[in-house]
């Protein structure tokens, strides 16, 4: 074999091919005649819609729309610089968000399908193609999950596996002796792209679920009764141990899959379970680990780790309590931490994502100082991003005035964020898309 | 047709920041342009006709380009974004990626077809970001900041994902491969 990788992507890269200028020059005419057509059709499609439109709307009587509509759209070269600013891509209206009923919980959640954006619903879901700035819906789930799904502080309840979108819910179970709800068997249900069709999982005997995680080729599920493994192959599920872990008392609703192993981090114990060898590995906690305190209330001044990320080189978990993004080198089982970004205690659990390169906090809920009451003042509107290369928080563009962040995907290269706008006590809600960009 | 693989470009001889004319410009660069997209989405046909598209964007606004600092690299980001957006309709990485090239590489006859075939498979297992690193800096022979800039990330992820590249590639041929040599840059 020979050692000359240069070599042999040139041979493999085949024969040189030159292009003629000529053939670009009548391949740029033939684009710029092509996007002038397109611009009179546009123009002659959009004149259409109006007096159709205006003519049906004034002809049908008014009620629920479940159009999914998007009110304007605006489409721009892809983003190549990060990070920068926000660009507004697309409206979504208030009818369709009801459709998809994305609001709260349900938006704690966005996947990226390689081609997609899902926006998670109860039973409906949509999508969201960056590739044109539209919109669009999944079919139905078979289960409406509206009136018996279990209230679910993780932090990723729908599954991309290349091939099928999983979506786990937990049912509830009857309150327990302290009053608080707990969280019965799982409900699942696979959605093929492919075929465009929802299919139902096989029952899931899994019972106080913590968080799920997909490992590769298996989803994982851990819980206070150990750790569950689900293979879409076979439609099963398996034990893979009954003991839970050193976190998993310890608020490890999050966790990360690292390749090798899932890294759990809760309040004051981390550690690590191969699912090869069936075994943990305890691991240092982090440090200075905040405690999440509160149970339903999706957030409180404390709000603790939010989120648990493999970067490919090392674990990060994000303290959002303290504004700090704790580091775990997992082989040698050394945590470190970065500065505060300064934004101490109101962040969002939305609003916390790895982009591939950079960690992007922005916007979230301010609390009163003393906190625990889940009271919420304003929005915060101011973001940053940590780089791991210099350990440094660069501010990033504010967020748009009056825009709540739900939360974000990293779509390809596109880092795109879903936000709410508008007066939800009214449910005059619209969403909007916005991307980063240079 | 010359059937010679061409040389990978050493950091002296990349594409001259000055050019002189869109024509010079669009026969010097469009060889290695078409190559590394062959390497990145595994078509000739496919990387033929996105360069085509990517230079033709350059001729449209030529006096712009001409005077930036990387006209080259700035056909490089068009030509990998429509690759991606090209990839991104067809609604799946892997029927792109799928297609062999090695079959239809016809140079090097006497060569080891045995190791093209082997890194054509290499490269379709790999994720398209470090595909992309593979083909900008080994074979196109960008250095870190120019790749850097071409996919639109910070250079410590250019670094990360040409590691990552490099031992997947050591891991997968099952071989030891040059280290990052080709600028003489550290990883």
């Amino acid at each position: 074999m020979s050692d000359d990788l240069q070599t042999m992507l040139a041979e493999l890269a085949g024969p040189p091919t030159v292009i003629e200028p000529a053939a670009v020059k009548a391949r740029a005419r033939e684009l710029e005649t092509r996007r002038r057509h397109r611009f009179t059709l546009g123009a002659v499609a959009a004149a259409t819609v109006l007096v159709v439109g205006g003519v049906v709307a004034w002809r049908l009587p008014a009620g629920p729309d479940r159009r999914v509509d998007v009110t304007d759209t605006t489409q721009g070269p892809p983003a190549t610089v990060f990070p920068s600013g926000w660009r507004d891509l697309a409206h979504l209206n208030s009818d369709a968000m009801t459709v998809a009923n994305t609001m709260q919980d349900d938006a704690r959640s966005l996947l990226w399908t390689g081609s997609l954006v899902v926006i998670p619903g109860l039973r409906e879901a949509l999508t969201f193609d960056p590739a044109t700035n539209t919109f669009g819906a999944l079919p139905p789930a078979p289960i409406d999950l509206s009136s018996t799904r279990g209230s679910y502080r993780g932090t990723l309840p729908w599954i991309w596996t290349g091939t099928e979108i999983l979506r786990i819910d937990p049912t509830p179970l009857p309150a327990d002796a302290s009053g608080g709800s707990a969280l019965g068997p799982l409900v699942g249900q696979a959605f093929s792209p492919a075929t465009n069709t929802w299919r139902t999982m096989a029952p899931a005997p899994v019972e106080h679920l913590n968080g799920i995680a997909w490992a590769d080729t298996q989803l994982l599920a851990w819980s206070r009764n150990g750790i569950h493994a689900y293979h879409p192959a076979t439609d099963t599920w398996e034990l893979l141990t009954d003991q839970s872990g050193p976190a998993s008392d310890a608020g490890a609703e999050n966790g990360s899959w690292t390749r090798t192993e899932l890294v759990l981090v809760g309040r004051t114990a981390a550690a690590a379970f191969d699912p090869g060898a069936r075994t943990w590995r305890t691991l240092p906690a982090p440090p200075a680990a905040s405690d999440r305190t509160g149970t339903t209330a999706p957030m409180t001044s404390n709000p603790g780790v939010i989120r648990v990320q493999w970067t490919g080189s090392e674990v990060l978990a994000y303290d959002a309590t303290t504004g700090t993004i704790h580091r775990l080198d997992v082989a040698a089982g050394t945590w470190r931490s970065s500065p505060s970004n300064g934004m101490v205690g109101r962040q969002s659990t939305r609003s916390a994502l790895w982009a591939g390169d950079r960690f992007v906090v922005w916007g979230g809920p301010v609390y009163a100082p003393d906190g625990q009451d889940g009271s919420r003042g304003s929005n915060a509107r101011d973001g940053a991003a940590w780089d791991p290369t210099t350990n440094t928080w660069q501010p990033i563009a504010d967020i748009p005035e009056g825009a709540i962040p739900m939360n974000a995907v990293l779509a390809g290269q596109r880092f795109i964020a879903l936000f709410q706008a508008g007066n939800t006590s009214t449910h005059d809600e619209r969403m909007l898309v916005l991307q980063l960009h240079p | 047709m010359d059937t010679t693989a061409p040389t990978p470009l050493t950091g002296s001889e990349r594409v001259p920041v000055v050019v002189a004319g869109f024509d010079e410009f669009c026969r010097s660069l469009s060889p290695r342009l078409v190559g590394a997209l062959v390497l990145q989405t595994g078509d000739r046909g496919r990387a033929e006709d996105v360069a085509q598209d990517a230079l033709a964007r350059a001729w449209t606004r030529w006096d712009e380009v001409a005077a930036m600092t990387n006209p080259s690299g700035w056909v490089f980001t068009v030509a990998f974004n429509l690759a991606k957006s090209g990839r991104r309709r067809q609604g799946s990485e892997s029927r792109a990626n799928l297609r062999s090239i090695a079959g239809r590489a016809t140079v090097g006859a006497d060569a080891d077809v045995a190791d093209r075939l082997a890194l054509d498979r290499a490269l379709r297992q790999m994720p398209h970001r470090q595909r992309a690193v593979i083909a900008l800096r080994y074979y196109a022979g960008f250095n870190v900041a120019e790749t850097a800039q071409i996919m639109g990330c910070a250079e410590g992820t250019v670094k990360s994902l040409t590691s990552g590249a490099l031992q997947r590639l050591r891991s997968l041929l099952g071989v030891d491969l040059p280290g990052d040599t080709t600028k003489g840059e550290a990883l």
